[in-house]
């Protein structure tokens, strides 16, 4: 295979696009669109995390591990949306669906601070516009299932401006491939 | 191995907007004063891209880590505002992007602001300007 150089090593940041779970993946090649709707404007970095410790089992027979198993695993994307609609905001705390429009005068939006006992669940594109390491092509992170954990803190500042942090947890969803169903990272390649 | 500078200059090159404002006056060094057809008119909008020393070398892998001084030359300093801001706005990109240099494609991983905006009026050229640095990553090995 030709060499990846110097694509394979990635800079950029990713957009956040989140739809109802259940909706149909788009191409990587296709911007998201339809229900899929881009999470606001991010602050610093975004990350992936792939969590999970090992097991090593060992024997009487040898000195060192004989044997390892991961017992548990866990994906987590984490990034901070500083686009506070109120669009944004309820679908990081419950629903969109909570929010409420009133024609005033004066035209309001609202939302609730109460999260509830039921979270929702979405599911989440990382999007990068360039970010295949064989080209300049798309690439993507898919998460067909997952839920927002944590407890966001918008802070404000006189010289700052509040966020919401973000830890997106996946969820195994049963509807997909086995390999699948924590998710996958798909790359434009031509 | 790949010009960084020039690839940068060539991707502010490629920017039709930027390009319609400074009319193709885009260069490493400025031509005020340069009598011919070559030479830019003074005043006029123009970018200098040039290299500022600074810049941590990239020492594990084939990539050059740059800083570089912007001239963002105008007939007023509201002129030379509007070439800062389109440069801005080339900054803006959140992903790689290519640039040609020499027949070749070149990786830009990035082009940031490294300082804010200063006034100046360029004492070569007496022409007013807006001083930015820039930080940037090319790729030293042609993309394609």
């Amino acid at each position: 295979m030709a060499s990846t150089e110097p694509f394979d090593q990635l800079t950029g940041t990713l957009k956040i696009y989140i739809a109802p779970q259940g909706e149909a993946i788009p191409a990587v090649n296709t911007t998201p669109a339809g229900n899929w709707v881009e999470l606001g404007a991010t602050d610093g970095e975004q990350s992936l995390e792939h969590a999970g410790e090992n097991t090593y089992f060992r024997d009487n027979a040898h000195q060192g591990p004989v044997k390892g198993v991961r017992p548990e695993e866990d994906v987590i994307a984490h990034f901070t949306v500083v686009g506070l609609t109120l669009e944004n905001y309820a679908r990081i705390l419950h629903q969109v669906s909570q929010v409420t429009a009133a024609g005033g005068p004066p035209a309001t939006k609202k939302i609730p601070l109460k999260r509830g006992a039921t979270l929702t669940e979405y599911a989440l594109l990382l999007r990068g516009e360039a970010m295949s390491p064989y080209g300049i092509f798309p690439a993507m992170y898919v998460i067909p299932r997952g839920v927002f954990d944590g407890q966001p803190q918008p802070t404000f500042a006189k010289d700052g401006r509040p966020a919401l942090e973000c830890d997106f947890y996946v969820l195994e969803d049963d509807s997909q491939a086995d390999a699948d169903r924590m998710g996958w990272l798909i790359a434009q390649t031509a | 191995m790949i010009d960084p500078l020039e690839a940068v200059i060539n991707l502010a090159r490629q920017d039709a907007d930027l390009n319609a404002l400074v009319e193709q006056r885009i260069a490493a060094r400025h031509k005020f004063g340069v009598k011919g057809a070559t030479g830019w008119p003074v005043p006029s909008a123009a970018l200098q891209l040039r290299y500022d020393g600074g810049g941590t070398p990239d020492t594990y892998t084939r990539r050059s880590r740059l800083r570089l001084e912007a001239r963002c030359y105008g007939e007023s300093q509201a002129a030379a505002f509007q070439v800062y801001a389109r440069l801005i706005a080339l900054t803006r990109r959140s992903t790689r992007v290519l640039a040609e240099t020499g027949g070749v494609a070149a990786l830009i991983d990035y082009l940031l602001p490294d300082s804010g905006p200063s006034f100046i009026q360029d004492p070569a050229a007496g022409v007013d300007a807006v001083l930015v640095f820039l930080k940037t990553a090319v790729a030293e090995q042609a993309a394609a």
